[in-house]
């Protein structure tokens, strides 16, 4: 039950999840350590969101197992896989609309249990340091659709969370916009000692942020590595990549 | 750039200051104006008010509609009844009650806060079914609930009389105390909703799957509202209790349950300004077309009957207000809770701009 070498990682292993008939992963296996950031791309319906819903609990696999730090969480309610130090953020944004930013970052901290005292010291901090200050009192619906983005993602890391996924994070943003998420994105791990899993089909976003990939294609992986491996890899360019990959991308 | 920090708790604090103040306009204007007639409609307006945002509490920051809250007003009122109606006027007003209960005597406040505790504690044990049903089951058995309630009420004549006329009751509630416990009531609104657990509730109503991806516990939340804001209705069904002091089961039903949500729906369920104005609002003109109705009756103007005119008129009037405003009078931010929010958006749009180039 308890994996010593898995104690600060998150895993999934022969992650199998059928929907009436459609097998929408087959057999996936993935590990996210907590100082790392993950690339998981494919082309449409290729079972990105799935395997989110799974790991964070939306969805119990049909079979395989996920564990969170050694401990075994396949099947858990979202919310214990929350308490478990992994939270993840929804492709289409899902703020608390009629509250402020300053209350939805907030309640990230206090669903994870912090009092309320250092839950608004905690997210004062979080909105000083991605320099949205001063959109504190700003309710939720009120904002532009990358405010939005971001502020998702502060409330996911005011949980304290350790394993983070982002599902299509940059999705709608502008070249501007995404630049600054790029920037942002890529200190979070050592700030926060939180592994991120992220998915997007920005691959200039994905090529530059990530250490590693993670490729599916109808469910199944179909190559690994890094961005470097995977952009060489030909059954990739064939299924997901095509031209997309030809372009530059200078690797940081 | 001062002034700017200070406006978040001028957002908090003025709409406590903008209800209170207009409780207390109508409290000091009718006791210095009012007659007979308007201190007792004032008096029941302030025990809605209590009542109201007992049912705001739970209904407006959790989004689930409840049609109990009368029901537990009810419960409130004949539990508040029984602990406060002196030993001799119970041997008349309830001849069969239960021994033990027969020389219980309790003064006022201790009445009503066992009355009030005793809806809560039905609310706990109910609440563990209803607060995991889904917003539309829970609804439709809050509805159940306030049909078992009656039900009850009106068959156990050992403890209530029946569905006949329970009296016997002191009068204790006037005015002003009606007013204090309303203005208790507006604080404690505002309190809960800025606390953790109403931002948790409102976080749960806004965004169900997000609140839970954060690891808030949803159905936990819903359930301490749900009991509390049912404490809260039973506080009001005590109040009321000891003014009318003669009732029976079927004052505490539908008619009130349409009443009230009318008042919440109307005012907006969302906010603790809006709720209030809603009472206000429409015991005035629940008020004003009752005497209408009365008047037409007796001048014998009309052809025909004109008993239900103020029912039919309030239902048109609610569906209107639906159609319109469907949050409400005053829906998703409070009522001088928004103060120099479009000045500080200018300038962030601005800062930002700043920022960007
Ligand atoms: N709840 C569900 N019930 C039935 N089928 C589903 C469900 N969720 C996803 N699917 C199907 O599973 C497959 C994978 O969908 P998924 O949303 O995981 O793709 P994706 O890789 O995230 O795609 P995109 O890039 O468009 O977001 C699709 O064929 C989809 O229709
Ligand atoms: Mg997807």
């Amino acid at each position: 039950m308890h994996d010593l070498s898995n104690r600060e990682r998150l895993t999934a292993s022969g992650v199998v999840m059928d929907f009436a008939g459609l097998r929408a992963l087959d057999d996936v296996s993935l590990s996210l350590g907590q100082h790392e950031i993950v690339g998981l791309i494919g082309p449409n319906g290729s079972g990105k969101t799935t395997l989110v819903n799974v790991l964070s609990g939306a969805l119990a696999p049909t079979a395989g197992t996920v564990t969170i730090d050694g401990e075994k969480v396949t099947g858990l309610a979202p919310r214990k896989i929350s308490h478990a130090g992994l939270v993840r953020t929804f492709q289409t944004v899902r703020l608390f609309g009629t509250l402020s930013v300053y209350e939805n970052v907030q309640l990230g901290a206090l669903g994870a249990g912090i009092r309320r005292s250092q839950a608004a010291a905690k997210a004062h901090e979080l909105l000083e340091l991605f320099g949205i200050d001063h959109l504190r009192d700003v309710l939720g619906d009120s904002l532009s659709y990358g405010q939005k983005r971001i502020v998702e993602i502060l409330r996911a890391i005011a949980t304290d969370c350790n394993y983070l996924l982002l599902d299509e994070p940059a999705a709608g943003l502008n070249e501007e916009e995404s630049d600054r998420l790029l920037g942002q994105l890529s200190n979070i791990p050592d700030q926060f000692g939180c592994g991120i899993l992220i998915i997007d089909h920005d691959m200039n976003l994905i090529m530059r942020l990530c250490q590693r990939l993670h490729v599916l294609n109808q469910g199944k992986t179909i190559a690994e590595g890094t961005p470097e491996q995977v952009r060489a890899n030909p059954t990739v360019v064939e299924a997901y990549l095509g031209s997309q990959a030809a372009p530059e991308a200078g690797a940081s | 750039m001062t002034q700017l920090s200070r406006l978040p708790l001028a957002r908090k604090t003025l709409p406590v200051i903008i209800t209170l103040g207009a409780l207390v306009v109508i409290a000091v204007g009718v006791s210095l104006f009012g007659s007979t007639v308007t201190n007792r409609i004032v008096t029941v307006m302030f025990v809605h008010v209590v009542l109201v945002l007992g049912l705001q509490l739970f209904m407006g920051n959790s989004g689930i509609l409840s049609f109990a809250h009368v029901g537990f007003m009810a419960i409130g009122a004949y539990g508040s009844a029984l602990m406060s109606i002196p030993a001799e006027n119970k041997s008349r007003s309830l001849p069969n009650l239960y021994e033990p209960l027969m020389g219980v005597e309790l003064g006022f406040l201790p009445a009503i806060l066992v009355g009030a505790a005793t809806a809560g504690l039905f609310a706990a044990i109910t609440g563990v079914a209803l607060m995991r049903l889904s917003d539309t089951a829970a609804a439709i058995s809050s509805f159940a609930l306030l049909v078992i309630i009656n039900v009850v009420l009106s068959q156990w004549n050992e403890v209530t009389n029946g569905p006949r006329t329970l009296s016997g009751i002191l009068k204790y509630t006037d005015m002003w105390t009606a007013f204090g416990w309303a203005a208790i009531g507006v604080i404690v609104a505002f309190l809960f909703k800025e606390s953790s657990l109403g931002m948790k509730l409102r976080a749960s109503r806004d965004n169900l799957h997000a609140a839970d991806a954060i690891g808030i516990n949803v159905t936990r939340t819903r359930w301490i509202s749900f009991v509390f804001s049912a404490f809260i209705a039973g506080l009001a069904g005590g109040l009321w209790a000891h003014f009318i002091t003669s009732f029976q089961p079927d004052a505490l039903y539908f008619e009130m349950t349409f009443l009230v949500l009318m008042m919440l729906v109307v005012g907006g369920p969302h906010t603790i300004t809006g709720a209030t104005l809603g009472v206000i609002i429409v015991t005035v003109v629940n008020e004003g077309l009752r005497s209408i109705e009365n008047n037409l009756a007796l001048s014998g103007a009309l052809p025909f009957k004109t008993v239900g005119m103020t029912e039919i008129v309030l239902a048109v009037v609610l569906i209107i207000m639906l159609a319109l405003r469907p949050g409400g009078i005053i829906h998703t931010v409070e009522l001088g809770g928004g103060v120099g929010r479009r000045r500080e958006l200018q300038t962030s749009a601005s800062s930002q701009k700043g920022t960007r180039r």
